[in-house]
């Protein structure tokens, strides 16, 4: 039977299984085996062997298997799971996911070396078990009191997922190109929409306008589902995170206890995909950077142990995620001293920092007060470009922080990227779009509030200079003639300030279908993507933070 | 020189002939309605609606340095899976086997891959990888 056709199937299911693996092994290590998790990890592997068994990946079958014989003696308490095990399996895990790669490539399976051998016989010298303590199951407390204050937020949560698994007859498994195909459909349906709404106007038919309105609530309705069903839980990235920060703080040798909440957070695939790396970053630096040494903590009052947390809330059509630590801290000063040493910023522009200013300077290219480079977190260039990624999702980052009590960093970003609300402007007679949630407000001045300040001009926001930039300029196009009195503004904001743009006018709020531009336009820094507005024209995306 | 069920797709560009895998090549089009790209050089001719996906179009003429595009020439849309791109040029000859492909040699103009040699002259097949990643450089900014 040829059951190539099953492959990608068995790829995808066998990394699921594996991505659940390296989240219980690293569980484990901290609740000292916790019954439920030692069976959940013994099942994960049983289900990796029997799927690769079936399509005849022997490698991986056998690989999978010694990892269950493994956890089987710690199940039947023979073995304690302690760190060297962890170790063991963590180092077995990045092993099937590169026989994994193997299949997936076609290629010949990788040697494992001495690995099964090591597996096999485990501990080098069999050392009898430990009196281990009843199942937490059984007595409820003496695992909680043990590591009271310690255990973490994803333990809850593998419990809590196998009792909200669904029932398998009311789901199926959907092709991630299938999922695409359904919003880049709906999103023409949108733009269709459109222009049929500006025929509407012009032949000014009440049938065709009563049609038009059932068109669009039927629309709405068909985007809201579409949306549904590409909504994916913030865990289908977070799961890796704990075996992340568990192997920084090993590399290290900080002792860290990582906790996440609001896993079941749900986000469009398209937001989730582009959020992964930043937060991968930002944990590399709260571990890396944030964190004191134990001896340092100790040091200054502090329990050994330094603690990371990773939380997700929705607040309306915005998801807000914080990496928080209490850590070391960062100092606004000596942020902008170090800014100033490197001509990063002005002595001008210093003195209108404010401390939460000062820390985004951390998100500037090539800013890094780490008086040691480290191959954890690189070498400081990583911040800007999570700060990039985040603006280019139409999010935000925010930063505060204590010394001595630690680092709280603030994304905001939509729940979806495919289908976004814009402003339509005009420059030069052309029309581009401004996503809405880059902008902090529209307005129109009169040309005499105006004012030079330095080299620049700006007008007065209430109290708040704001410096003022001609669009038309930043894009390389024709000013516009000076026949208005009154100017249209976009405020937005440019590494952490905001500055307003002078458009020649404001078209109107469309709700647009993003095209990504792919090569080689996707190169364009600035321009965040494409869209097709009703009357079939071609419009592109404004990136504000990346204009200039 | 190659199985028989591989074609080159032949063009003209200001009197000289170029090929392309026909594979790489998805739809060829008459001159489509463009809309300006910011900062794009003047050998980006805008981009394109292409059945809902954007395009850009490159005068290939004109981005060799060698004039600019026959008004009524074609666009050749390469494959997506190559680039959002759609490359001008002032006509498509033909469609023709790999077979017919006699020798080859190498050519040292680095936008042509290498110079095919056929029964009626000389092809110079064109080095797509190169020219967009000159094409990107020239978009940074």
């Amino acid at each position: 039977m040829d059951m190539s056709k099953y492959r990608e199937l068995f790829l995808s299911e066998s990394r699921e299984h594996l991505s659940a693996l390296n989240k219980l092994i690293v569980d484990l290590e901290g609740d000292g085996g916790d019954r439920e998790n030692i069976n959940a990890l013994f099942r994960s592997a049983h289900s990796i062997k029997g799927m690769a068994a079936s399509m005849g990946y022997g490698e991986i079958a056998g690989l999978a298997h010694k990892i269950e014989d493994l956890m089987d003696k710690v199940r039947k308490e023979l073995l304690v799971f302690d760190r060297g095990i962890a170790d063991l399996l963590l180092e077995g895990s990045d092993l099937l996911e590169g026989l994994l790669n193997d299949a997936e490539a076609g290629g010949a399976a990788r040697d494992l070396g001495d690995f099964l051998e090591r597996l096999i016989n485990y501990p080098p010298a069999e050392r009898p078990a430990a009196p281990s303590p009843p199942p937490a199951a059984e007595t409820g407390a003496p695992q909680e009191e043990r590591r009271a204050g310690e255990r973490r937020t994803g333990d809850r949560r593998v419990g809590d997922r196998r009792q909200e698994q669904p029932d398998p007859r009311q789901s199926i498994r959907v092709r991630t190109n299938v999922l695409d195909n359904l919003i880049n459909t709906t999103g023409e349906l949108i733009t269709n929409k459109h222009r049929l709404l500006n025929v509407g106007k012009a032949i000014n038919s009440p049938q065709l306008g009563t049609a038009l309105e059932e068109l669009s609530r039927l629309l709405r309705e068909l985007h809201n589902e579409v949306l549904n069903v590409r909504m994916m839980p913030f865990s289908s990235i977070t799961e890796r995170f704990p075996r992340l920060v568990r192997d920084l703080a090993k590399k290290s040798g900080k002792d860290v206890a990582f906790e996440i909440e609001g896993q079941e957070i749900e986000l469009d695939r398209g937001v989730l995909e582009e959020l992964a790396d930043p937060l991968v970053h930002i944990l590399r630096n709260a571990v890396d950077h944030g964190l004191e040494t134990e001896a340092d903590r100790l040091a200054c009052g502090k329990g050994g142990q330094g603690k990371v947390k990773l939380s997700a809330t929705r607040e309306k059509d915005r998801v807000i995620v914080i990496v928080e630590d209490d850590g070391r801290g960062m100092d606004p000063a000596k942020l902008i001293k170090a800014a100033l040493a490197k001509g990063i910023i002005t002595p001008e522009a210093a003195k209108l920092l404010t401390p939460r200013d000062a820390f985004l300077l951390t998100c500037r290219p090539g800013f890094s007060t780490s008086r040691e480079v480290t191959d954890v977190s690189g070498r400081g260039v990583g911040m800007d470009v999570a700060h990039s990624k985040l603006r280019a999702l139409g999010g935000s980052l925010a930063i505060d922080s204590d010394v001595g009590r630690g680092t709280r960093i603030t994304l905001a970003f939509p729940l979806t990227i495919a289908i976004i609300n814009v402003l339509l402007v005009g420059c030069a007679d052309r029309t581009f779009a401004v996503p809405v949630t880059g902008i902090h407000r529209t307005l129109e001045i009169r040309r005499d509030a105006i004012s030079v300040r330095g080299k620049h001009k700006v007008f007065y926001l209430g109290e708040e200079p704001i410096p003022l930039l001609s669009m038309n300029r930043i894009l390389g196009l024709p000013a516009a003639p000076p026949r208005d009195a009154i100017i249209p503004l976009v405020i937005g904001e440019v590494r952490g300030h905001k500055v307003a743009l002078a458009v020649d006018h404001f078209l109107g709020h469309q709700e647009i279908f993003v095209k990504p531009l792919g090569r080689p336009l996707g190169r364009m820094k600035g321009l965040a993507g494409g869209a097709i507005i009703g009357n079939g024209e071609v419009v592109f995306i404004l990136d504000i933070a990346n204009l200039l | 020189m190659g199985s028989g069920t591989e074609r080159l797709l032949l063009f003209t560009l200001q009197g000289t002939r170029y090929a392309l895998d026909l594979k790489a090549v998805a739809e060829v089009l008459p001159p489509p309605v463009t809309f300006p790209v910011p900062w794009a050089a003047p050998s980006l001719k805008g981009a394109m609606n292409f059945h809902g996906t954007l395009v850009a179009v490159l005068d290939l003429a004109e981005f060799m340095g060698n004039g600019t595009m026959a008004p009524n020439g074609n666009v050749l849309v390469l494959d997506r899976s190559i680039a959002n791109l759609a490359l001008g040029v002032d006509r498509v000859d033909a469609i023709v086997p790999v077979d017919g492909v006699l020798e080859e040699d190498q050519s040292s103009d680095t936008l042509v891959d290498r110079i095919l040699i056929m029964a009626d002259g000389e092809v110079n097949m064109l080095a797509v990888g190169v020219i967009l990643e000159r094409l990107e450089e020239t978009m940074k900014r």
